[in-house]
């Protein structure tokens, strides 16, 4: 036997609890979009001010050239932390960008890397007119999940500059990246494989671990007088 | 970006079952309305004790039936030993026996099965030899409340009424399992009720249902092959619009497993059960004639199965232990010194950094997670001390962990069965 009734179906509260969903979800989209547009915001400014300093600091570069080497301080010590600054919002910007491909994220990465390679041109010249004691290390990564070691060398490099410090400058390209000056040095120093750390002329394929860069590092120190060194 | 939109889909559907029960629970009354006074006398009630290897326990369930505040001559006790293979047999004569004068104003019956042939078979035969209006059935390990009964008995007054069922509390909570398991039944228990305001109950549990044995013997009794019977039953009794009704005055207690592998072991064998009875139930599923029962409710089941399943599968995996797995492998390469780079990792920090539209959805799931408790304690009139408070605590943390690695253990079982099969 069947009990014959008429079974409700409540209507009208489903529309009452989709609706409320509806809002409370909205809600969360909101947030989700501005927090977006703010990390988009932040990271536009950041990398204009970037270009800015950039611009200084070629300025007293080309001041600097003509005195033979004096009064460099100022123009070392800028350098390191603008170019220590630039790593620190690379790597802001890529944990922002993580499942959000959007145009205008592309384009800010793409002003990082365009002035990551300049500032490492600069630094590269600023060597040159300048005495000084800095090491240089081109990191060649990729964003991708097929370069499955280039997040731990990451955390190694992150790891070289607490112990060298201001002695050690860090420049990383995404070679993924559709931006020919990247491919023109990644072609250069021949990488075929990622990670791959270049210290000085010396490159390192594949996952580099840590005594192998601090030896080298320690190498290209004329005054080595770091712990890590000893 | 499938899997992304997996993920907010469930998201939405999560709130979205979070909210509804939420309205239900906001403008009905969830006490529970007394049934209507009648005239005619009690009705007599056929207590049926199904036991398999119960000895520890058995004792105290059948004392809980002896001391129900009901008349004994109204009383009749089935016990059916499914071929016990401890001491059961001998501690249920032994208990009759030295009990005789207790025992002998109500009609006490035995069955002792030569093979076992499972709970199903054991309550069938039991009903065939019942012979009250009301048939019964507690779970050897569970022991019931004097007032249960007289609360229950008058509800039966409709004869559309096919079930109706005490709220279940846990009989000791000692330990990390059973703390976990005491907040689970709380607030299972609770959803239970407040489904039962919609008509919307899809499972009659062992301890202590109580059915109409007319309507018990009209839909064909207990099936005798089936992983969660309870569960397959009151599906039976929904298809046939009859009434289950869950009482939350009426109280009976029971024993949970007391460790986590007796939990997810049972619970293993529950929703692997709820899986295959809601695939045989399927005509269901969406079907106007069964109104909310079968346009929301059993597709929810479903649903927060498959959700479970699914955070099991990818949000678990991809966000939680992978990206974990991958931070342990990342550090392991500067020997865990982490200290080291917190002076780096400090000045990185802004707090842009933070995902405060995930913050939010957090906020929003724990929000009605905890309100649901709040409620759940209040109704059952269970006291809220620090020792519930710590044990809600880490059921809201670990409890959506512990269900998707039992849906996981499900789907997998699932998997491997069929392939024996083949």
């Amino acid at each position: 036997m069947v009990v014959e009734k008429q079974r409700q179906f409540f209507w009208k509260r489903h529309l009452l609890a989709f609706v409320i969903t509806l809002l409370i979800f909205s809600v969360g989209i909101l947030l989700g979009s501005k927090l977006t547009s703010d990390r988009i915001e932040f990271t536009k400014t950041d990398i204009e001010r970037q270009q800015v300093e950039y611009e200084s600091l070629q300025m007293q570069l080309l001041y600097l050239t003509g005195q033979g080497g004096k009064n460099c301080e100022v123009l070392l010590n800028t350098l390191e932390r603008n170019i220590y600054d630039l790593e620190n919002s690379r790597i802001k910007l890529e944990n922002y960008i993580q499942g959000q491909e959007t145009g205008d994220y592309q384009t800010i990465k793409r002003d990082y890397m365009l002035t990551e390679i300049r500032y490492w041109l600069l630094a590269n010249e600023a060597k040159e007119v300048c005495p000084n004691d800095l090491a240089t290390v081109l990191y060649f990564y990729e964003t991708a999940d097929s370069c499955f070691d280039c997040s731990a060398q990451g955390y190694i490099l992150t790891y070289l500059k607490s112990i060298f410090g201001e002695k050690l400058l860090v420049f990383s390209l995404d070679v993924n990246f559709n931006e020919p000056m990247v491919q023109i040095l990644k072609e250069n120093y021949e990488i075929e494989e990622l990670p791959t750390v270049i210290v000085g002329d010396k490159v390192f394929s594949g996952l580099t671990k840590k005594e192998e860069l601090i030896n080298e590092l320690c190498l290209s120190y004329s005054d080595a007088s770091f712990d890590a060194c000893e | 970006m499938a899997i992304d939109l997996a993920v907010w889909v469930m998201y939405f559907v999560s709130i979205y079952f979070a909210v509804f029960w939420m309205t239900v629970i906001l403008d009905n009354n969830i006490k529970d309305v007394p049934a209507k006074k009648s005239k005619k006398s009690l009705p007599k009630v056929s207590v049926t004790i199904p036991m398999f290897n119960e000895e520890n326990s058995v004792v105290g369930t059948i004392e809980s039936v002896l001391g129900l505040d009901y008349p004994s001559k109204k009383l009749q006790i089935i016990l059916v030993n499914d071929c016990s293979t401890d001491n059961t047999h001998k501690v249920v004569q032994n208990f009759l026996k030295e009990n005789k004068s207790r025992v002998k104003d109500f009609d006490i019956k035995y069955i002792n099965h030569k093979v076992n042939s499972g709970k199903g078979v054991a309550m069938n035969n039991a009903l065939k030899i019942s012979t009250g209006d009301l048939f019964v059935c507690l779970d050897a390990d569970s022991f019931v409340e004097p007032d249960a009964l007289i609360k229950i008995a008058p509800y039966f007054e409709d004869e559309n009424v096919a079930s109706v069922l005490p709220l279940m509390k846990l009989k000791k909570v000692k330990g990390f399992a059973l703390n976990l398991q005491y907040v689970e039944y709380l607030v299972n228990f609770f959803l239970k009720k407040v489904m039962g305001l919609l008509d919307c109950i899809h499972v009659t549990p062992g301890p202590f249902g109580v059915y109409s044995k007319k309507i018990l013997q009209e839909v064909g009794g207990f099936d005798t092959d089936n992983l969660t019977e309870d569960l397959e039953m009151a599906l039976r009794l929904q298809k046939r619009n009859y009434k289950i009704i869950q009482l939350i005055g009426a109280k009976v207690f029971t024993l949970a497993p007391e460790k986590m592998k007796g939990w997810f072991n049972q619970r293993n064998r529950w929703y692997k059960g709820t899986l295959i009875n809601l695939l045989n139930y399927r005509g269901m599923f969406f079907n106007k004639k069964y109104g909310e029962f079968g346009m929301f409710h059993l597709p929810m089941v479903l649903g927060a199965a498959m959700i479970s399943i699914f955070f099991a599968f990818f949000v678990m995996w991809k966000h939680m232990i992978k990206p974990l797995l991958g931070k342990i492998y990342d550090l392991s390469f500067i020997n865990f010194n982490v200290a080291h780079l917190s002076d780096i990792w400090m000045e990185r920090f802004s707090f842009l950094d933070i995902n405060y539209m995930i913050l939010f959805f957090t906020f929003v799931i724990f929000t009605f997670g905890i309100a649901w408790v709040v409620y759940a304690f209040r109704y059952t009139e269970e006291t809220f001390t620090k020792k519930g408070l710590a044990s809600t605590a880490m059921f809201m943390v670990i409890y959506p962990f512990f269900l998707s690695v039992v849906w996981l253990g499900v789907v997998l079982d699932l998997a491997r069965g069929k392939k024996q099969k083949w």
